[in-house]
C-alpha cells in the first residue's frame, strides 16, 4: 500500500515539475511568428510550411524577407515585429 | 585518499563503458563526430550527477525509512526519465542546434544502462552523500572520455584505406574491443 502511495506521490510531483518548466521555457516567439505569417503553407520560402518559416526566423531574424505572399499591411506588421525583437 | 581512489576507480580502472559495458547504444550511436560525442557525454553527465543525487535523497529519506526498497529500480527510471525530459526542455530552448544534432539519442538516455547502472550501484554499494557525487562525477566523465576518444578513432578511420567489409560498425566494434582490452590494463595499476 505505501508503495503504491510513493511511487504514485513521485510521479506526481516530477509531471509537475515537467508540465511547469515546459509551459514556462515555451517558445512564445515563435507562435507570435506564426500568427503574423499568412498561413497559407505554400512553400515558397523553401521552408515547406508556415510553421517551419516561424522557427527559421526564430534563429535567423530576417528570413522574413523569403516569404512571398507576405505582402501590404501584413508586412509592416512583421517588420514592426521583427524590429521590437531587436 | 579514499574518496580520489573510488574517482580514479569509476573513471578509469571500472570504467562504465569499457569494462562493465554498460551505455552501449550512445556509445556506438552519437560517436560518429567528435562534436556530438562530446555533446552527449556531457548531457548524460548532467543527467547522471542529477539523478544520483537526487535519487540518493529519495533512497535514504523515502524508500529506506518506510522498508520499501523494493522499488528502488522503477522509482529510479522514474527519476532519470524525469530529469532527461528537463535537460532536453532546456537543450531544445537554449542549445536547439545540440538538440538537432543528437535527435533520438537524448530521449534514448532514459534507456542508457549508464545512467540507471550507476545510479543503482551507488546505492547497492551503500555510498554516502559525498562518495555519490564522486563516483557519479566519476563514472560518467569516464563515459566521456571513453566516448570522446572512440569518436575521434571513427573521425580517423573514416579517411583510413580499410577493407570494404569492415567499413562503418564492424571496424567500430573491433576499435571498442581493443579500447577494452587496453582499459582491462588499468587493473593492475
Amino acid at each position: 500500500m505505501i508503495g503504491i502511495l510513493i511511487v504514485t506521490l513521485l510521479a506526481f510531483f516530477l509531471s509537475l515539475i515537467i508540465v511547469i518548466l515546459d509551459s514556462k521555457l515555451q517558445n512564445k516567439r515563435e507562435g507570435k511568428i506564426l500568427e503574423l505569417l499568412p498561413g497559407y503553407n505554400c512553400g515558397a520560402c523553401g521552408f515547406g510550411s508556415c510553421s517551419g518559416m516561424a522557427k527559421k526566423i526564430c534563429e535567423d531574424i530576417n528570413a522574413y524577407k523569403k516569404c512571398k505572399p507576405l505582402k501590404g499591411e501584413n508586412l509592416e506588421k512583421m517588420q514592426a515585429y521583427i524590429n521590437s525583437l531587436k | 585518499m579514499n574518496l580520489i581512489s573510488l574517482f580514479i576507480v569509476s573513471l578509469l580502472t571500472e570504467n562504465i563503458v569499457l569494462t562493465k559495458f554498460l551505455g552501449m547504444c550512445p556509445f556506438f550511436g552519437t560517436s560518429k563526430a567528435e562534436k556530438n560525442a562530446l555533446s552527449m557525454g556531457l548531457s548524460v553527465m548532467i543527467v547522471v550527477v542529477l539523478s544520483s543525487l537526487i535519487t540518493f535523497f529519495i533512497n535514504k529519506y523515502i524508500l529506506i525509512p518506510t522498508d520499501t526498497v523494493y522499488l528502488r529500480t522503477i522509482i529510479f527510471i522514474l527519476v532519470i526519465a524525469a530529469i532527461v525530459q528537463i535537460v532536453e526542455i532546456i537543450l531544445k530552448k537554449y542549445y536547439s542546434i545540440i538538440y538537432k544534432n543528437l535527435g533520438l539519442y537524448l530521449p534514448l538516455i532514459t534507456t542508457n544502462c549508464a545512467v540507471l547502472g550507476t545510479v543503482l550501484l551507488a546505492s547497492n554499494n551503500n555510498y554516502n552523500l559525498i562518495e555519490t557525487l564522486v563516483f557519479s562525477i566519476g563514472s560518467s566523465l569516464g563515459f566521456t572520455l571513453v566516448i570522446y576518444i572512440f569518436s575521434s578513432i571513427r573521425e580517423r578511420l573514416e579517411h583510413c584505406n580499410i577493407p570494404k567489409n569492415f567499413k562503418g560498425y564492424p571496424i567500430a566494434l573491433i576499435t571498442a574491443s581493443i579500447m577494452a582490452l587496453v582499459f582491462a590494463r588499468f587493473v593492475g595499476v
